[in-house]
């Protein structure tokens, strides 16, 4: 039988749970006496070392099903939109406001949102979609940062946004939020927003990692595609891409 | 504008025990994106709790079985609405060659399915402690003695062990 899987049990030296429990650093009663008898017994130095060998292998596995630690980003939940959608709006700004947080942990996602939830901010906006003939273009270019700020435009009951390229990876999320306005948000690359007669185009001249947009309730229909090729239309095809654990979220692969 | 004594303490928190809360998911669900929504989701409720619990390592794990536990009841259908919209379920951010990639993704099935020998509880027990917390934090999370924390992990640690190795022969 394999020695990690028999227990010594003789009364006179410490069991496996404890000789494991020193191996695991863990703080006990009478563990400063135990590892002075265990560096004297040979067969507890042994035993120990079989324990920390087994151990190794086995923090070894497991750690071959890790992904690395993502960039902490501030929390999703479609429950806070109205106060965390104005902090994603106002990331570029929570620098500034650093100063005035300075007793919290300077830097930390969530010493970011918690400051930005305190000091709400309006969102960036454009021109007010024309109504005339004459289309009105607005832009607004996102910078490279965690879920940079992207534009705002007032909901209407259908929208229509289109991706100017395809893309070989990403994500779009479609969020149903409580403010009134439609926001779109990126993380990464250089995103930048063309809106017009109610249409959205998103030039994603440098592809981002995910595109966010917040639909409010009185948005009924959105259609997001590229070119020709439909992503999603919603609400009809969100039943697919609504995610389990969140009700409120659907997302869906830019990749063709 | 000065943060409440809690919101300081809930960012303190939140920095610490993250990457512990992450790793511990990620290592149950094989899905970083999934591991960092019901992590993050952790910290959002016990946010709106409004003030810490006497346990807040253990109150977060329990809330993360939680979700856990919910999100399992739906994973059959989860798993086929991504893969169906071309979702790349644990996505890694890294680009590792597509050998490499293949390579990683088999060794984390095969940990996955000596994992799934070992009971719900016992499982749990390994993970967390294999992710960074105290018997005592083991114990209390999951409701158990923390004098019986080393004889579970030592039972789970061997039939683990044993039954990768039965499946996959040693491991490198």
């Amino acid at each position: 039988m394999k020695s990690y899987m028999v227990s010594q049990t003789d009364p006179r030296h410490p069991t496996d749970e404890v000789l494991l429990a020193l191996v695991h650093e863990q703080s006990f009663d009478d563990a400063a006496a135990i590892r002075g008898h265990v560096v004297t017994c040979a067969s507890c130095s042994a035993r120990t070392r079989e324990l920390a060998a087994h151990d190794a292998v086995i923090a070894d596995l497991l750690g071959s099903l890790d992904h690395p630690l993502p960039e902490a980003r501030a929390p999703f939940s479609a429950r806070h939109s109205g106060l965390l959608r104005r902090a994603a709006l106002v990331a570029g700004a929570v620098a500034t406001m650093a100063g005035a947080a300075a007793a919290l942990v300077p830097g930390s996602p969530v010493h970011e949102w918690i400051v930005a939830r305190s000091a709400p901010q309006a969102p960036v906006r454009p021109a007010p979609i024309a109504t005339s003939p004459e289309a009105t273009t607005a832009t607004a270019t996102s910078r490279d940062a965690a879920m940079a700020s992207g534009i705002a435009i007032p909901a209407q009951a259908t929208l229509d946004v289109e991706f100017r390229r395809e893309q070989e990876s990403g994500t779009v999320e479609l969020v149903r939020s409580v403010p009134a306005d439609v926001t779109f948000r990126s993380r990464g690359g250089t995103t930048a927003y063309d809106v017009a007669d109610g249409r959205v185009v998103i030039d994603n001249r440098t592809p981002a990692e995910v595109y966010v947009i917040d639909i409010p309730s009185a948005v009924q229909h959105v259609r997001i595609h590229v070119g020709t090729r439909t992503l999603i239309r919603w609400p009809d095809d969100s039943a697919r891409y609504v995610l389990a654990n969140d009700l409120h979220r659907a997302r869906v692969a830019l990749r063709p | 504008m000065v943060a409440s004594a809690f919101e300081a303490e809930l960012t303190r928190l939140y920095e610490k025990q993250f990457p512990s809360l992450y790793r511990y998911l990620d290592r149950t669900l094989g899905d970083s994106q999934l591991a960092t929504d019901i992590a993050q989701e952790a910290f959002i409720r016990l946010f709106d709790r409004g003030s810490m619990p006497d346990e807040p390592v253990a109150w977060l794990i329990t809330v993360v079985n939680n979700l856990v536990r919910d999100d399992y009841r739906r994973t059959g259908r989860r798993l086929r609405l991504l893969e169906r919209a071309g979702y790349n379920v644990g996505h890694s951010t890294s680009s590792p060659d597509a050998a490499t990639k293949l390579d990683q993704q088999e060794r984390r099935e095969q940990v996955h399915a000596a994992l799934n020998h070992l009971n719900a509880r016992d499982r749990q027990a390994l993970l967390l402690r294999h992710s960074g917390y105290s018997y005592r934090e083991v114990a209390v999370a999951l409701g158990i003695t923390e004098t019986s924390v080393g004889t579970i992990l030592l039972r789970a640690g061997a039939l683990f062990r044993e039954v990768y190795e039965e499946l996959h022969g040693k491991p490198d």
